[in-house]
Order: C-alpha cells, then structure tokens, then sequence
C-alpha cells in the first residue's frame, strides 16, 4: 500500500511536470516492471483535459468598457445594450443552454494534425475560445474543428453548421473557416456563418471589419464583404455541379453552370432595427417565407425534438415571422393560428397531420 | 503570450495590454468561480469585480509575485463571499465544503485512437472525483498551474495536492484500455 501511494505520487508529479531528476529516475524504474501501467501515464500525460463554459464575447466587451472607462461598448454589439438586466437575463441563458463540453486530447504523433472538436448538441448552446483569443458561439446542432496545435499551425478551422465569430485580429494569420461550400478567410473581425449541412445555402454575414469569401466551385472568385454585408451560396448547386462528372447532370443543374450567390445587406426589424441574421443569438427563431420543412429542422435543432410530417401538403405551407423564448407548444400553437394543420406528441415526437 | 511582459504595461495604464491580460484570464477564472457558484452570471460577476479592483489599484500590480496565485485567490475569496452573501447564516465556507457536480462531455478529435465510451469513462471519472480533488485535479491539469500556486490558492498543504493529484490519476487510469484503443 505504501509502495503504491508512493507510485501515484511519482506519477501525479511526472504529469503535473514537477518531477525531479532523482525522482525520474526512480519512476522510471518502478515503470520498466509495469509496461501497461507505462503506457496509461504516457496516455495521461499526452492528454489535455478542457472544460469549455466561457464568458459571452459581447459580455466581456461589456466588461472591459466597464472596467476601463464606466461606459457602453463602442464597437457595434450583436444586440442592443438597452436594458442591463435583460442582457444578464440572456447571458444565464446562454450558459443554461451551453453544454459544458470538456475534451481529453490523446495524440498519437506529432505529424498528423490532430483535430479538436466543439459540438453544440441539437437544444443546447456551445461557446468556443480558441488559443488565438478568437471567441466562436455555436448555435444548436453545430460542430467546429480546430487544429490541437492551433497556435503553431494555421488559424484554420471547418464549420458544419451554424457560429458566431468574434475573430482575433492578428494581420500576420489570416483565419480560414472552411465549410461544405465556401472558405471565408478573414483578418480580425465579427461576422455570422451559417452552414447546415440540411440547409439550401451558406450564409456569411458580416457585422464589422472585413472577410473575404471563397466558393469552392470557383477558386478565383473571391468575394469581398462590406460591413452590413451579407452573400448567401447555394449548396445545392454547388453539390450538383462537383457530382456532375459521375452522373448525369439534370436538367435543372444543367441551366446552372456555377452556384447561385446572392449579395445583399443584412436583414433589420424595421421596429427594432436588429440584424436578424445574428438574432439566434438572444434564442430568436426567425424565418422569411420558409417552408414548414425547412422550419422544422430549425426547431429540431433548436428543441432537441423529432418532427415528423404525415401531410405532405402542409410541408410546403410558407411561414414568415419571429418567436422569442418559446416552448416548442407554444410555437406550434403561433403557427397553427397562421395555418391550419394538427400536431400530436408520440414518443417523444412531434406529429403533424 | 507573456504575462510579465504585459504587467508593467498595466501599471503604467496601458489599457491595450490590461485587455489582452483580461483574455488571457478571464474565462479560466469564470471556469473556476463557476465551480465554486455554480452560477455561471454569479461567476462572471465575481471575474468582473476582480479585474474591475486590479484596474483601480494597477500601481499595485508590480509588487505582486505570482500573478497566477494572486488572480485565482482573488477569484476564490471573491467568490466565497458571494457563498456567504446568498446564505448569511452559514458558517464561514471553504472550499472543501463545496459539493458541485459538473457535467462534461468529452469529445475524442480521433475516433479510431480511443473509443468514445472509453473517454466519456474517463470523464465521468473526472467530474465524480470528490470536490477538491476534482479542483485540484483541474487546476493542475487544466490550467496547467504549479502544485505550490494550487496548494496556494485552495489553501492546502503542498503535500495534499500531491495526494490528491495522485489519486485523481488512479481513478482516472483504470478507465484507461492499454492496448484496445491506444496505439503506443
């Protein structure tokens, strides 16, 4: 037993980094009689242990302008600083809904690059910091990849999904956001991407600074976004297009020789004037002349529920509005007084007939 | 990035490097207020109202001598009085009475080297750790701290940080598969 405490010693301080050269040597020994027990600390010490949970980038300018000068933030933030303890309200919010995503890294050599994943599960919220300082806000059902060597490597990232990129400016590193359909490269600034793998198109929307955006299908189209800025790509064509080769175009695809892009300004409430590309942010379900099929998978992401149609018809119903803090029966019951259409719950589903 | 390098920065009230100071911490030390409070805007209050008193007395900066130990133990006296003002009645709380059970999800970036069910094992393991050793253990770890500036900051024997690192390690070791997952 004393034998034993003394070994747990020896290895808490070799994988805290408090050894000394007598001790390694002592250690070393006490491994040479145990290999499986030699491997498990090499595991452990490889391994990087992380719980995420972190400030709100916007909570944190809040901060600071506080701390430094007493006084509103100065940049442009995601939503307005009208009322104080409404933005407390929304930032428990945020941390109800964050998954406190911890990760345990175990490499295998140093010549892969290894990839550190953040998922937000569908119903929950996840906010990233990267090593760089860049803050990343996950909305439900995303997932972001980052180099383990983040620091050291490229500031590259891929997306699948939708985030929220508060990006640290750093003019020698440009930051690259890889996705399904587009890069966005970009040199320090904050801006929204949305790229659902189940969704018709990828959405890059600017808020402040610069991002320059590339569509995989065009290399040397390269499109530069003002602030207040948004261009939409359609995923679908571009999928169609990149399959050609191997089957036969259809006809539809045929008329279309490169994606559909689309740039324009961003969306305001006339009432409020809030930018509704960013408003998933304060846990607003906005949706513009979309069908219910496609307002669904936003619900079944939001919700953390199953939607299922019996009614084909009702799938191509068109909606248009914007829902605050809802449950999902209450939302349900927002769109049943717009359309007509029944709903059950079944095991755990949503049925809509 | 170099934190010796931004303090006389600081004091001289430079508020380019108390920014970049502020990054580098603050949600490390929201992590560890929150384990402490277990409410997240609670817990940024208190790193609020720690950085907000740095900046007020900045001159005083320098004379400090381990900015880890002085952050972090700010951070926990701040945060333990937050405790005692939610209930006046209980006696003065330490940080070993503190029960707070965290959820974790583990994510592996390489499938093929460990298996999920083998790392959401470790940290179960982890996060049932009792409340100490778990905050030791994610100190140390995590926040890659000495065991003098834990021992420090919890208030605990240097020994007992050894202790209870080691003992974190056990556990966590015998959710380890040697040989059905990881390639060595």
């Amino acid at each position: 037993m004393e034998a034993n405490s003394r070994v747990w010693k020896l290895i808490a301080r070799k994988i805290s980094g408090e050894l000394d050269r007598m001790e390694t040597e002592e250690l070393d020994r006490l491994l040479a009689a145990d290999p499986e027990l030699a491997a498990k600390v090499l595991a452990m010490q490889q391994a990087t242990v992380s719980t995420s949970g972190a400030i709100p980038a916007d909570r944190k300018e809040q901060m600071l302008q506080h701390i430094l000068h007493q006084q509103q933030p100065a940049e442009i933030p995601p939503t307005p600083v009208r009322k104080l303890h409404q933005r407390w309200y929304w930032a428990a919010a945020i941390f109800l809904g964050l998954i406190v995503a911890g990760s345990l890294y175990f490499f295998q050599s140093q010549q892969r690059v290894n990839w550190s994943i953040v998922q937000a599960k569908p119903g929950t919220r996840s906010n990233v910091v990267l090593p760089d300082g860049t803050t990343v806000t996950l909305n439900a059902g995303s997932e972001l990849a980052y180099p383990t060597d983040f620091m050291n490597s490229n500031r590259q990232v891929k997306l699948t999904g939708e985030g929220y990129f508060q990006v640290a400016k750093n003019a020698d590193r440009p930051f690259i956001i890889h996705t399904a359909t587009v890069d966005v490269k970009v040199l320090g600034t904050v801006f929204n991407l949305r790229a659902y793998p189940n969704e018709s198109k990828t959405e890059t929307a600017l808020i402040s600074g610069a991002v320059e955006v590339t569509i995989h299908r065009q290399k040397d189209n390269k499109i530069l976004l003002k602030p207040g800025e948004k261009v939409e790509v359609d995923n679908q064509l571009t999928t169609v297009t990149t399959t050609r080769s191997g089957t036969p175009a259809t006809a539809t695809a045929a008329t279309h020789t490169k994606p559909d892009i689309r740039i324009g300004p961003l969306v305001k409430d006339p009432v409020d004037q809030q930018v509704q590309e960013t408003a998933w942010l304060e846990y607003k379900l906005i949706f513009r002349e979309e069908t219910f099929e496609q307002l669904a998978a936003q619900i079944e992401r939001a919700y953390n529920v199953k939607i299922i149609f019996q009614d084909d018809a009702i799938k191509m119903a068109s909606f248009s509005g914007k829902v605050k803090d809802e449950s999902v029966t209450e939302l349900l019951n927002i769109l049943q007084a717009t359309k007509h259409f029944n709903y059950k719950t079944v095991a755990g589903q949503i049925i809509i007939y | 990035m170099d934190v010796s390098l931004l303090i006389p920065r600081i004091v001289n009230s430079d508020e380019q490097a108390f920014r970049q100071f502020f990054h580098l911490y603050s949600d490390r030390l929201f992590r560890f207020a929150n384990t402490i409070l277990q409410v997240p805007q609670e817990a940024e209050e208190v790193v609020s109202d720690v950085f907000f008193n740095i900046w007020q007395r900045r001159e005083n900066l320098g004379a400090v001598k381990n900015i880890n130990t002085y952050l972090y133990s700010a951070v926990r006296n701040t945060a333990l009085n937050y405790l005692k003002k939610r209930n006046p009645l209980a006696s003065a709380a330490t940080i070993e009475e503190i029960d707070t059970p965290q959820e974790l999800t583990v994510i592996s970036p390489d499938k093929q080297l460990i298996s999920k069910e083998n790392l959401e094992a470790i940290a179960r393991v982890i996060n049932n750790l009792p409340p100490a050793c778990r905050m030791i253990f994610k100190l140390v770890k995590e926040d890659g701290l000495k065991y003098q500036e834990a021992a420090d900051i919890l208030q605990l024997s240097i020994n007992t940080v050894n202790v209870q690192m080691g003992i974190a390690l056990k556990k966590i070791s015998q959710q380890i598969k040697i040989g059905q997952y990881i390639d060595l």
